[in-house]
């Protein structure tokens, strides 16, 4: 007989939200993956260990707050500039960056005036990287049921067949 | 003049090679802008779709409180692991045009 879902809470699923629009995400989206960079691939790693997103909440928090932490030291310390980035990418349908290099350069500036982080380079975050968690690695993520033994090794003198290959018109 | 012809054509393939090749490393940018903030865009989703089940099951209680053997929260499937919620399922007591919203809402053929 079937039993009942796990579903959390109300109480653990509130985690304080990032309040923003998505040209600003997309403005700050370079400087994002390098600053929280490790929360991010963490709730990435468990999301894809576990196959279950109730067991990465924990993580997936970790991820909000490093954003809402990200948002708040751009909003302290380069507000203007942001703000005009974010607008002139707002301004088309699709946000290409490549209408806004004037507004970018400005703001990468300013970000490494004060803040000391650095644009990252053209391929650096879709590089393949490593996690260190300590969280151990779940074994039978998907409950699967107990697999079947493998064949038992040939034990007798094996003779080439007598005919020549049988298979010799097809290759598979 | 052949030659002229046939000059202004390689001239020409050059220039479309290097502005396609500047293309593709806008796209990567852009590319890339998407995968540093899929993790919080995965975040969002999956704290939504738990809420909404959380909500689902809160409403079961309620509208099936007089039925007479009801199992409140019974699974589908006999195993334990974690199956996506259906967006039929998630969007079940909610307006059809939020359901269809989250379906289709992307779609911009037909």
């Amino acid at each position: 007989m079937p039993g009942v879902v796990d579903v959390p809470t109300l109480q653990e699923l509130n985690v304080e939200e990032v309040n923003v629009s998505s040209a600003v995400l997309k403005a700050a989206a370079h400087h994002y993956g390098s600053q929280c960079d490790k929360a991010n691939k963490e709730f990435m790693l468990c999301r894809w260990e576990e196959k279950d997103p109730r067991k990465c909440l924990k993580e997936g928090s970790k991820v909000n707050e490093c954003a809402v932490n990200f948002f708040r030291q751009i909003k302290g310390n380069c507000a203007e500039s942001f703000t005009e980035y974010w607008t002139c990418l707002d301004y088309s349908n699709l946000a290409e960056l490549r209408h806004c290099r004037k507004e970018q350069k400005e703001f990468d500036n300013c970000v490494l005036e004060k803040l000391g982080w650095e644009r990252p380079e053209l391929g650096d975050l879709s590089k393949v990287t490593k996690v260190a968690t300590s969280r151990p690695l779940p074994e039978n993520p998907y409950l699967s049921r107990p697999r079947p033994e493998p064949n038992t090794p040939i034990e007798a003198e094996l003779q080439p067949s007598k005919h020549g290959s049988r298979m010799f018109f097809w290759n598979w | 003049m052949f030659g002229v012809g046939v000059g202004l054509m390689v001239f020409g393939y050059w220039r479309l090679f290097r502005w396609n090749r500047e293309r593709r490393r806008l796209h990567i940018e852009e590319l890339e802008a998407r995968i540093s903030l899929l993790p919080l865009l995965q975040a969002e989703h999956d704290r939504r779709t738990l809420r909404m089940l959380r909500e689902n099951l809160e409403e079961e209680a309620v509208i099936m409180k007089d039925v007479p053997g009801w199992k409140l929260g019974e699974k589908v499937f006999h195993t334990d692991r974690w199956v996506s919620p259906l967006t039929e399922e998630l969007f079940n007591l909610r307006p059809r045009e939020e359901m269809l919203r989250k379906k289709f809402g992307f779609l911009r053929y037909v």
